[in-house]
């Protein structure tokens, strides 16, 4: 019974870091480390950075990641399922009893007022995420290069994300293969 | 349509590199294509995606999802979404070490940094010229402005923007308090009667 026992934990941990951490992953990270390394003693500081790092290195949302990957770390796969489920339960709770009353919430005037507002603040907070972003991303003129390919790509002609994205990859590691790039060791975000 | 959201939301899922941002244009293009929500109804959704607990992207899957088909939407939206990295986190993490360390790997991420932040800053474009201009060509633009200076929305929408933008990335302060202040704006906009709405 053990291993349900754990299971219970992950779940139990992370529906609390998913339930109170409002701002996405970035803001996740540190509440993950300090609970999975001192609270719960699940991997070593170690072990816990090499996860911090596999996170942003695969598809998908950081907080989840690294939720996915130190519960497959703890108890393997039903530990990565137990970990992952409970980092998106709160959201689905909270998320579908707003949905639930969006529409009616809006058909209010003050509320569509608001939200004119709202929308402004939003596309705000993606130019700051951007500029965030390309701050760690954005480093030599090869990037530069992909960086601007890819908004005009996608905005201009249209383009869909997803070849934006493969044609980026594709053209770094040519790149890097003809030595016309070279990887600066730091490889940190 | 369960499985058009499934299988529309396990490519977000497979191609959102760089975390919960990065979804945003995969989903916005998704949204769009299908016709399901239109920009300023993901604009609201993103609002509400960012002020409430939870990684941004998985409180953007389960609202879609349930937009668009009700409570199994938003739980086959999410599980799509997550299943990629699932099943790639849970596989890399038997050999982590060679992961993390793989030259081709950080080549790979060397080109998709880049091409993902390229991608998030279309996304913006697109929403701010949706909100300030109305229309996206260049000609029904500048007349828009023009007819629409002063007391119009593009100009409330404009100064939101700007004072958004210095208060998140010069003062830091936490994006839920600035989108609840432009709430508040254009609630107080409303009732001067500066809005149209």
């Amino acid at each position: 019974m053990t291993l349900l026992k754990t299971l219970w934990q992950l779940f139990y941990t992370f529906i609390k870091i998913g339930g109170f951490t409002i701002g996405g992953g970035y803001a996740m990270v540190p509440i993950i480390q300090r609970e999975a390394v001192d609270v719960k003693h699940w991997a070593t500081e170690e072990e816990m950075l090499d996860i911090i790092a596999l996170a942003p290195s695969m598809p998908g949302v950081i907080g989840v990641n690294t939720a996915t990957a130190l519960g497959s770390k703890v108890a393997g796969v039903p530990g990565a399922l137990a970990a992952t489920l409970g980092m998106v339960t709160p959201s689905l709770i909270v998320i579908v009893l707003i949905a639930w009353v969006f529409d009616d919430f809006l058909s209010i005037a003050l509320v569509q007022q608001a939200f004119i507002g709202v929308r402004a603040a939003v596309a705000a907070l993606m130019v700051s995420a951007v500029i965030r972003l390309a701050k760690g991303a954005v480093k030599d003129w090869f990037q530069i290069i992909l960086f601007f390919g890819a908004l005009f790509a996608n905005l201009i002609f249209g383009v869909p994300a997803q070849y934006v994205l493969i044609s980026c990859a594709a053209l770094a590691v040519a790149a890097v293969a003809l030595s016309l790039v070279r990887l600066k060791e730091a490889g940190k975000r | 349509m369960l499985l058009t959201l499934f299988t529309s939301f396990f490519q977000i899922g497979l191609f959102a590199f760089g975390g919960g941002y990065a979804v945003i244009p995969l989903l916005l293009q998704t949204v769009l294509n299908h016709a399901w929500l239109t920009e300023a109804e993901f604009t609201n959704i993103v609002a509400i995606s960012q002020i409430t607990p939870g990684p941004i992207a998985i409180n953007l899957a389960t609202f879609v999802g349930f937009r668009m088909g009700g409570v199994p939407g938003s739980l086959i939206a999410t599980f799509g979404v997550c299943l990629p990295s699932l099943i790639l986190v849970t596989a890399a993490m038997f050999f982590i070490a060679k992961v993390t360390h793989s030259k081709l790997l950080k080549s790979v991420f060397h080109g998709l940094r880049p091409g993902a932040a390229g991608l998030i800053a279309s996304a913006a474009l697109g929403m701010m010229m949706e909100e300030f201009f109305f229309e996206k060509s260049l000609i029904t633009e500048a007349a828009e402005i023009i007819r629409s200076l002063p007391g119009s929305v593009s100009v409330f929408s404009a100064a939101v923007f700007a004072i958004s933008f210095f208060c998140m990335f010069k003062i830091k302060i936490n994006p839920v308090f600035v989108i609840l202040g432009a709430a508040l704006a254009g609630i107080a906009a409303g009732l001067l009667g500066w809005l149209p709405v």
